[in-house]
């Protein structure tokens, strides 16, 4: 396993110093490739926040901390957001746009003439779904149910071929099959190589990621001002 | 990797409104080939203005300066010409310089956007300045005014390119058809087997959704901002060396920013950002130009009232599109 990033004594906050900020402390937590980790967290404990963090979508220069990534140097927002895909819970995508454009937008690394590789494997991707008809890519992202745009976003972390995929909370859009359908491509995708950051409150889903072997769970527990993320159990 | 849709009822009542463009002065014997030559020749200049402001607006921003830059560049082309003895040099000079000012307005235009500061501020503040610069320009080209009565170096001048330097061509019908399908064809490339064009689409739809698809939201506006600064200059370009036969004046474009975003929207582009569609634009472009003609010429109504039964044409037919629009939703952008 090749160690991606790590963040050791990192802090994110809101209005620090003010009575209504609020601080985000990580003690230790690193991602390696072929690695899943599966967090949890009370309400408001700042789950999306670390998210956001991890995939380039916050300012991390004020933070206390670095994050350091695999050869050793601090990587920046710009680093993060080029190494890493997010699934958001919200849609985030373009439902005027078909579905071949709201995947195609998000693979960044090939030329755009040179896509259609990536939309093949898309395809078969939706197509395993078995809930989709072969006209499915020219489609209006709109005309999709949650649960059908939720798959959208898997065949988009699949076609970005970036090599952390941050998941907030998806598979409750998703009926038992799908579900099962979306944890386990998200498996297979780890298999692959890549490493899943996936926020669930779902005992069932945290159970099917924890069995596998290389997985961490992970706690955010937040008190009146401050929020801390810490390793428990499986 | 654009699925193209059925027509929109927009669509449908832009053609209509083109064919009756054509219908009307052919009933009443007034259309001929060369009529229609002028009338190709006049409205390429209005169809990169209105690309111009589609561009912009599509990506969710807004420029209402277009008139007033291309009115100050018309004017620095002909000053400069004037200031090197029409020369050659001065020819190339004088386009050099208006073209760089164009691209500097539009620099400062993409880099408000990146800071998100309010377009719609800035290029009002800059359409003030564009504006009194060519005024100023004018006035010291002729040597009148306050600051430039005792002016040596441009006093005398005039406001005209030498003949040598008036583009005949431009006015031909063939150059008119090559540069509207030559451009058309460009954009279409652009918006829909390019990189670019999906991701300022997407940009002008949702800002938080680029992002989170890692699209250089900044570095869209600031593209956009300097194609339209391009087009701009061609409109200018266009303008000066055909239909005005190397005449200008320090007016010449004014308004033209209100009817490029109105041409634009007619178009299909959605002023709230998201939709681009250069086959509208061709289409509205030639379709007010057109119809503004009619008015005028064909119909015989003074000009005082053409500018107010244009106005009202044009809100029916924009309010029409709107309803259209929020009666069949989406049909790709």
């Amino acid at each position: 396993m090749t160690r991606l990033l790590s963040m050791r004594d990192f802090s994110f906050s809101y209005d620090a110093g003010s009575a209504s900020g609020w601080m985000l402390s990580i003690p230790d937590f690193s991602l390696s490739d072929g690695e899943i980790a599966v967090i949890s967290g009370d309400n408001m404990s700042g789950k999306s926040t670390l998210l956001s963090v991890l995939a380039g979508l916050r300012s991390i220069e004020d933070c206390g901390g670095q994050v350091v990534g695999s050869l050793g140097a601090a990587l920046t927002q710009t680093d993060l957001a080029a190494m890493s895909v997010i699934l958001s819970a919200d849609d985030k995508m373009f439902p005027e746009l078909s579905v071949r454009e709201n995947i195609a937008i998000s693979n960044r690394s090939i030329p755009f003439a040179g896509l259609q590789s990536s939309m093949d494997k898309a395809k078969a991707l939706l197509d395993r779904a078995g809930i989709f008809d072969d006209a499915v890519l020219a489609r209006p992202l709109g005309s999709l149910s949650s649960g059908g745009r939720a798959l959208v976003k898997l065949a988009r972390a699949c076609v970005a071929d970036c090599p952390v995929i941050i998941v907030d909370e998806i598979s409750s859009f998703l009926d038992d099959a799908r579900a099962k359908f979306f944890l386990d491509s998200c498996i297979r995708l780890v298999r692959d190589g890549h490493c899943l950051v996936i926020v669930s409150h779902s005992q069932r889903d945290r159970q099917i990621l924890l069995n596998e072997k290389a997985s961490a769970s992970f706690h955010i527990s937040r008190t009146a001002n401050s929020s801390i993320l810490s390793r428990t159990e499986a | 990797m654009t699925d193209f849709g059925r027509p929109s009822l927009g669509t449908i009542a832009l053609t209509i409104w083109l064919l009756l463009c054509v219908v009307v002065p052919f009933a009443g014997g007034s259309l001929s080939m060369s009529l229609a030559q002028v009338w190709l020749a006049n409205a390429l200049p209005y169809f990169m203005l209105s690309l111009a402001a589609a561009v912009i607006i599509s990506c969710g921003q807004i420029d209402i300066s277009t008139g007033g830059i291309v009115s100050l560049a018309g004017m620095v082309i002909v000053a400069s010409f004037n200031a090197f003895g029409g020369t050659a040099l001065g020819g190339v000079v004088a386009h050099g310089l208006a073209f760089c000012i164009i691209i500097l307005i539009y620099l400062i235009y993409g880099y408000a956007a990146k800071r998100g500061l309010s377009t719609f501020i800035v290029t009002l503040s800059l359409l003030l300045v564009v504006k009194g610069s060519s005024t100023l320009l004018q006035s010291c080209l002729q040597g009148v005014g306050e600051i430039c009565r005792s002016s040596r170096i441009m006093s005398g001048g005039s406001a005209i390119l030498p003949d040598w330097a008036v583009l005949d061509f431009v006015g031909d019908a063939w150059f008119s058809i090559l540069a509207f399908g030559l451009t058309l064809a460009g954009f279409l490339a652009w918006r829909h087997r390019t990189r670019w064009g999906l991701d300022h689409i997407a940009v002008g739809m949702d800002v938080a959704a680029s992002e989170f698809s890692r699209i250089p939201v900044k570095a869209i506006y600031t593209r956009a901002f300097l194609v339209a600064g391009g087009l701009v200059f061609l409109a200018t370009f266009l303008r000066l060396h055909g239909p005005n036969d190397g005449g200008w004046s320090a007016n010449t474009g004014w308004g033209d920013e209100l009817l490029a975003i109105a041409i634009a929207v007619i178009g299909g582009t959605r002023i709230s950002g998201g939709r681009f569609n250069p086959i509208g634009i061709l289409a509205a472009s030639l379709a007010v130009y057109i119809s503004r003609d009619i008015i005028t010429n064909d119909l015989g109504i003074p000009a005082e009232v053409a500018s107010l039964v244009f106005g009202a044409l044009l809100f029916v037919i924009v309010a029409f599109e709107m309803g259209g629009r929020s009666s069949r939703g989406s049909d790709g952008a």
